[in-house]
């Protein structure tokens, strides 16, 4: 037994990160890949229910399926699972299966167009879908909501139908963008377990794929092998990823890596931005101002979602009406133009411009607001933690009856008549829990900025630090203000 | 050969997607047709008028008063009026209430609305000879106290 080295055994509390794919029970069902089939037909199943209740149920969106399970639950759930885990949600995309199914019988051939390759394109749909919502009243709408989620499976279908790769996933998809920001601050990351395994493979299986053996005639080649496993189809190369952004969770490169070095592990979220490296897939976050340009509107657009749910909003959306004697879109624009567009312009270029003159930097406006954005997200992240866990908690049992009377009205009322007495939590309960997730956003956001500032300006990291913080105060400020507001739900706001 | 194959292989493609294409919009037009039929109401033969007290409607106590008269306007009296607040936005809590007859076909239910916002009034009546009749009216912008 020369030359072995003597075999030790392992520390009791060895420094590894927590790994949610070595768990026990979960990790080998997620290890497997019909786990990953078999949850997403069952989201298809529910998509299909909301899309019929949507259509064909009653119209009042208390008591139908689309507007319940849509803008209350779903919501609630995707933001939780967010906070506790990752980008579950995209993982368990029912879109992607239709897509995949599709794809048995459309084979792409185009790259999406080059120009298109950034954010610019679903951050507009972004706002669309805010604008939309705040606009036509989505939320009281079940037939209007049923024909935003087939408006979904029709984009995905159609995009993925004629680009290669995820296309829709990484270009178009407005929830994806959404989750991606939000699970910046998620606590699970895909991500490989060993580099040293990395930099000795020369398969790259993680973003290639692999084929099967290739199909030759015997007189001629049949085109390329059939793939088995696919790579990563959002580029993001595993060894050269750093973040959860453009990240689905879809768990293709685990099941297409040889040597099972990717997992989902533990990361420190505090560490998201530190260092500013050229990341796999989207390079360095502080020359993608389209990526900050999405941050933002997810930052800014979570108070505004908010403050377009309180009494306040009223009386404003009132006296603009009366003051520019113009009808409720052009109102509804020029609120969105303020929150989304004067507000961040106004906050974010002051504090960079302050930021600038007191560390004396050499650098534009622009850099430097790009690079300090980046710092806002745990507070949208929070506000919009605040404001989802509300409808959720405070209307979590309200799917019981709302499902028992979709039952009933599809002629299978075995579950008895609906108990539309069961609601959720009471506001008074919920309303101390929101202002405690805004607190620990606001905390999340100092550090976040605080790293930044550590990153940026070593020598000079508070004066760095210092505008930015009151940024921070200030937009939490807002977030708190409106929590403590009366709910007050309208899509009639210009009749008062 | 090769051309042959390649021209086979396009003109294959194209079916599929014509084919699938036309599943597609088969399939919308269908939703379309049926999302946009004309819901009957089953409840022609009451004839419902209704006012809620104070008006505009605030958060907090109001009254809510009913009238149920036949096509003729013959009050309809001895029913069973059991209503029902809903928000506008899925997931809040509804409000239960129930309308006693003050006079032939005239009922007056109290309820308590618990926040600010768009709310629909449901009717759940039964009337003296068992039939059942649901309406349903909008009480847009409650205001806050």
């Amino acid at each position: 037994m020369a030359g072995v080295a003597p075999q030790t055994e392992p520390a009791l509390f060895e420094d590894q990160p927590f790994d949610l794919l070595k768990a026990p029970l979960l990790g080998n069902l997620l290890r497997h890949k019909s786990s990953r089939t078999l949850i997403r037909l069952a989201l298809l199943v529910v998509s299909l229910m909301m899309i019929a209740h949507g259509l064909f149920g009653p119209p009042l969106a208390p008591k139908n399926l689309a507007t319940t399970l849509g803008w209350v639950h779903f919501r609630g759930f995707l933001i939780l699972a967010l906070l506790c885990a990752g980008n579950f949600f995209c993982y368990a995309c029912p879109f992607m299966l239709v897509r995949d199914l599709a794809r048995k019988v459309f084979h792409p051939v185009l790259s999406w167009p080059r120009p298109l390759r950034n954010k610019w394109l679903p951050l507009a749909l972004l706002v669309a879908i805010l604008f939309c919502y705040e606009r036509f009243a989505l939320w009281s709408k079940p037939w209007w909501t049923a024909w935003l989620v087939i408006g979904y499976f029709a984009a995905a279908l159609i995009v993925d139908s004629i680009f290669r790769h995820a296309s829709f996933c990484k270009y178009v998809c407005p929830i994806g963008q959404f989750n991606f920001v939000a699970a910046l601050v998620s606590p699970l990351e895909v991500s490989v377990r060993d580099r040293q395994v990395c930099s000795g493979c020369g398969t790259l299986d993680c973003i290639k794929g692999h084929r099967g053996t290739q199909v030759v005639s015997q007189f001629v080649s049949i085109g390329d092998a059939p793939v088995i496993q696919r790579g990563c189809e959002l580029a993001l190369f595993q060894p050269g990823k750093a973040s959860n952004m453009d990240c689905t969770f879809c768990l293709d490169c685990v099941y297409a890596c040889p040597h099972d070095n990717v997992g989902i592990v533990r990361r420190d979220a505090t560490s998201v931005l530190s260092g500013d490296p050229s990341r796999a897939g989207i390079g360095r976050f502080s020359h993608r101002k389209d990526i900050s340009a999405l941050l933002t509107v997810f930052t800014f657009g979570a108070l505004l979602n908010a403050f377009g749910m309180v009494t306040p909003v009223y009386a404003f959306e009132y006296w603009l009406n009366q003051l520019l004697h113009i009808g409720p879109g052009p109102v509804l624009a020029i609120i969105f133009a303020i929150f989304l567009i004067a507000e961040p312009v106004l906050l974010i270029g002051a504090a960079a411009q302050t930021a600038m003159i007191l560390t004396k930097t050499s650098r534009s406006v622009i850099q430097v607001a790009v690079r300090y954005s980046y710092g806002l997200v745990p507070l949208g992240f929070g506000m919009w933690l605040a404001h989802y866990s509300f409808h959720l908690l405070t209307g979590l049992f309200t799917i019981v009856p709302v499902f028992q009377s979709a039952l009933s009205d599809a002629g299978i009322p075995f579950l008895g008549d609906p108990l539309w007495r069961l609601t959720g939590i009471p506001v008074r309960v919920v309303q101390p829990i929101q202002l405690g997730m805004l607190v620990l956003a606001l905390a999340g956001a100092m550090i976040w900025t605080h790293s930044i500032a550590e990153e940026d300006q070593p020598d000079e990291t508070w004066r760095a630090f210092a505008p930015w913080a009151v940024v921070n105060v200030l937009i939490w400020c807002g977030a708190v203000w409106l929590v403590l507001q009366p709910m007050d739900m309208r899509g009639t706001f210009l009749a008062s | 050969m090769e051309a042959q194959r390649s021209q086979g292989g396009r003109c294959g493609v194209v079916r599929r997607t014509r084919a699938f294409a036309l599943v597609f919009a088969l399939i919308l037009t269908s939703l379309f047709a049926v999302g946009c039929q004309d819901k009957t109401d089953p409840g022609k033969a009451v004839l419902v008028q209704h006012e809620i007290q104070p008006s505009p409607a605030h958060v907090g106590h109001s009254t809510f008063h009913v009238t149920l008269t036949d096509p003729a306007g013959t009050p309809i009296s001895g029913a069973h009026v059991n209503m029902e607040a809903d928000m506008s936005h899925p997931g809040m809590a509804p409000v239960f209430f129930s309308g006693k007859e003050s006079a032939p076909g005239s009922f007056t239910g109290a309820v308590d609305l618990s926040m600010p916002g768009d709310w629909t009034i449901l009717l759940h009546i039964t009337l003296a000879n068992g039939a059942k009749v649901e309406k349903q009216f909008d009480l847009p912008g409650v205001l806050a106290n």
